[in-house]
């Protein structure tokens, strides 16, 4: 009887020993999925298939660095640089191009299910509320509430001798917006361009610069995007805009947002769907 | 022995069998549970040498791609920067890269030096983007 009871006792223990190794392990792979996905296998995999489709969207797509991003007391500046604006520029085709191929070959040769959404070279600036659009001969800001960029500075480059040039316009001031705008030519000569201060809600007088029949035009004001609306346009030429600085008026961390990542890794059973951040600070 | 005693005999002997029987099923049950659960956890923090191999080859791929090496091998028309790249891979790592057009078409080819081919590999790939051109890079990697 004594026997009984013992070896009774000991698989009683067994199985409660066992039960508790069971629960610790469930506890300790449960506790925390964040911590458990960053240091998987999978985690690793999914982050290195972000990075490899995502990660340098920007600067592949648009052949030039991530703007920086400088806070100031009660402002915060974005700057933006080698942005070429050109109708041969093939940005358009290249990001179709890009993302049809991740979509289709490479989901297919990673055996995963892989697409970008909203890729088309716009951008949105949060929290201001800005929406960057960058097309293959235009640049337009806007979106933000008109007050809300209180300074911007351009300069630009373009691809013609300031002894071509043929007319050229500055708006005078009407409003508080700081707007400062230099174009060179080529050689780096002074073509057109001032210090003016505009009213974001009114129709002002473009800064442009004619070459015969091409154009560089740069407007600031209410266009058809709405009031605060910044529009560069480069027809018939192309435009190195070697500095765009916007300053908000209000010093706040910065989000660069560019379109939606979706990955799908059957495999693993793992799903993400994601803002592409490009740039915070 | 009164026949009473021999049954109660019977019935104890019949019991223990029973009880033995018993007792080793839910030891061998108790004991598959337990091992069960070790293998569970083990399997959790050991990954495979072939797994291992996919996160050196996607380190491997994702530094070449920031350093601009995979650039430069299909701007400069030059496999150098791709082999001086493979040869930073660990020692007993051998690797296989090749680059590919968006059409799929074989740019360059760069076999690790003193390596031979093995059939036994793990296969990594990685976008990038040169010149306003869309290409892929291949990487095989396997274990001297």
């Amino acid at each position: 009887m004594n026997r009984k009871s013992m070896v009774f006792t000991l698989i009683t223990l067994l199985f409660l020993i066992s039960m508790l190794m069971l629960s610790l392990t469930y506890y300790r792979n449960t506790r925390d999925p964040a911590k458990q996905l960053s240091g998987s296998l999978a985690g690793d995999r999914m982050r290195y298939l972000e990075d490899d489709t995502a990660g340098s969207i920007y600067t592949d797509l648009f052949s030039t660095d991530l703007p920086a991003i400088a806070h100031l007391p009660g402002e915060t500046i974005l700057n933006f640089s080698g942005i070429i604006l050109s109708e041969t520029s093939g940005r358009q085709s290249l990001i179709e191009e890009y993302s049809q191929f991740v979509q289709s070959n490479y989901s297919g040769m990673t055996n995963i299910h892989a697409s970008l959404e909203n890729l088309s070279g716009k951008f949105r600036v949060e929290p201001f509320g800005s929406e960057i659009s960058i097309a293959d001969s235009n640049l337009t800001v806007s979106g933000q509430n008109s007050s809300a960029l209180q300074q911007i500075i351009i300069s630009v480059r373009v691809d013609r001798q300031l002894s071509a040039l043929t007319s050229n316009t500055t708006p005078p001031d009407t409003g508080t917006t700081a707007v400062s705008v230099n174009i060179y030519d080529s050689d780096g000569n002074f073509v057109a361009g001032a210090d003016s201060h505009l009213d974001p809600s009114a129709y002002n007088i473009p800064f442009s610069a004619a070459f015969g029949s091409s154009l560089i035009n740069i407007s600031f004001g209410n266009l058809v995007n709405g009031d605060g609306t910044l529009l560069i346009d480069a027809e018939g030429l192309e435009a190195n805009i070697t500095l765009l600085s916007l300053a908000y008026s209000q010093s706040d961390t910065l989000s660069l947002v560019g379109g939606r990542i979706h990955l799908l890794l059957p495999a693993w059973g793992m799903e993400k769907n994601a803002d592409i951040i490009l740039k915070r600070g | 022995m009164t026949p009473a005693k021999r049954n109660a005999g019977k019935i104890a002997g019949k019991k223990a069998i029973i009880f033995t029987i018993d007792a080793i099923l839910a030891l061998i049950l108790g004991l598959s549970i337990i091992l069960a659960s070790l293998f569970y956890l083990g399997k959790a923090s050991a990954p495979s040498q072939g797994e291992t191999l996919q996160l050196i080859s996607q380190d491997a791929l994702a530094v070449m791609e920031k350093n601009g090496q995979l650039s430069e091998s299909v701007s400069g028309a030059t496999a150098l920067p791709l082999e001086s790249a493979i040869d930073m891979l660990p020692p007993n790592t051998c690797a296989r890269l090749a680059v590919y057009s968006s059409l799929h078409e074989k740019i360059s080819e760069t076999l690790r030096q003193n390596c031979r081919f093995s059939e036994d590999y793990v296969l990594t790939r990685r976008l990038f983007v040169s010149e306003g051109n869309l290409y892929y890079a291949e990487m095989e990697a396997w274990y001297r």
